[in-house]
């Protein structure tokens, strides 16, 4: 979701296999540098795997060109990375969230073969993607700060996962302002 | 050490290279033939963390890039890469190491060593003045007197020369590699008492 010069990226904590719970604390959001994260949902192992080769790639353009990756042209990145895969792709829908050029909030999401989707407030993935729709439109509003924006992308995480049997176990989000990086674990129903 | 007052670079250092964010490399040599083996570097050491999800050991790199120049001296026909490296990196098996190549892919591992013009003169000067457990700033402070006294100008100045090092970074305690600003370049030829002083105006 993004604020007044400052964006937010959450999701769940669950890692299940149809009906069990396999872990309560896995990692979906990642780093790839200080003002850019990308959260990927879907196939744990896709995630993962993607995630090192996202990693790998923007390693060696920090090495070459001396600088970090803007969200746009990371964003162009992962897209063209998925559809390299188009005939036996990644299961995986990226949300990329990032500061750009004069700290200005950029999103986007893309499906799993890397069909791009720029929005200006939110976007969403996962198994509760309706739901997440739905919670975000009804609680979103242009330009909050970053306590509102907390607030605002805490609750409507934790109302749409419990609508959903396959997500939940509480909630991760981190705020990105062009000074600092706060995260947070939220404490939702552990079901 | 720069080319002149008209050489413009857009990169931080003209001869020395970032392998990845725990191991650096200085080049002497023919400067096309390091840019491809530096990007072998980058995409070995890169693609060995993409295996085993852990910065490759130094030696490791050193071995791998020298393999690849002994072929050259070895197979096909075509010339040697005309490259000598410094490698400087630390890992967690070996901590702070520094490796010295030379075209026929020889490498050695060194305590100080140098490559390049006069580099006999600064080797046997560094086997004088070295001593085991210097601190970062009197390694610095001997780098510099070593090229002061083997470089062919006159003067030395900022701008003819390029420092940069590999350290544990204090506060984080992460390995870094930094590249010596020209204004911190010049306070410390200055603390080191090789400038010039300004003329009378």
């Amino acid at each position: 979701m993004v604020g007044k010069n400052c964006f937010a990226i959450a999701s769940d904590r669950r890692l299940g296999v149809q009906l069990q719970t396999v872990a309560t604390d896995f990692q979906r959001v990642f780093k790839i540098h200080g003002k850019l994260y990308i959260g990927l949902s879907g196939l744990a192992t896709d995630a993962q795997t993607l995630y090192q080769r996202l990693a790998f790639k923007h390693k060696l353009y920090q090495l070459r060109e001396e600088r970090d990756m803007k969200p746009e042209t990371f964003a162009s990145l992962v897209s063209a990375l998925l559809y390299e895969k188009r005939f036996g792709p990644y299961f995986c829908q990226p949300i990329i969230a990032g500061l750009g050029e004069k700290d200005q909030p950029f999103i986007c999401t893309m499906d799993c073969i890397g069909a791009k989707e720029l929005a200006k407030d939110f976007v969403v993935s996962g198994t509760a993607s309706e739901s997440l729709y739905g919670a975000c439109e009804s609680m979103y509003k242009p330009d909050m700060e970053p306590e509102e924006l907390f607030e605002t992308i805490s609750q409507a995480l934790l109302s749409s996962v419990d609508r959903d049997c396959l997500s939940g176990w509480g909630g991760y989000v981190l705020i990105v302002t062009p000074t600092e990086v706060q995260e947070r674990v939220l404490k939702g129903r552990m079901d | 050490s720069p080319e002149g007052r008209l050489y413009q670079s857009s990169r931080s250092a003209e001869k020395m290279y970032k392998i990845d964010s725990h191991l650096a490399c200085a080049v002497a040599g023919i400067m096309s033939d390091a840019n491809i083996l530096i990007n072998t570097a980058r995409l070995h050491a890169q693609r060995y963390a993409l295996s085993y999800q852990e910065p490759i050991p130094v030696e490791q790199l050193v071995q791998s890039l020298c393999d690849t120049k002994q072929g050259y001296t070895q197979f096909g026909g075509l010339r040697p890469f005309g490259v000598s490296f410094l490698f400087a990196g630390w890992d967690k098996n070996h901590g702070f190491q520094l490796y010295m190549s030379d075209p026929s892919g020889n490498y050695g591992g060194w305590k100080a060593a140098a490559v390049g013009a006069n580099s006999q003169a600064a080797q046997s000067m560094l086997k004088q003045d070295y001593k085991d457990g210097m601190t970062r700033e009197e390694a610095v402070a001997l780098a510099l007197k070593v090229l002061s006294k083997t470089m062919d100008s006159t003067s030395l100045t900022a701008d003819k020369l390029e420092l940069a090092e590999v350290f544990v970074q204090p506060g984080t305690g992460e390995v870094q590699y930094q590249v010596c600003s020209p204004d911190a370049m010049g306070k410390l030829l200055a603390k080191a008492g090789l400038t010039q002083p300004a003329p009378e105006a």
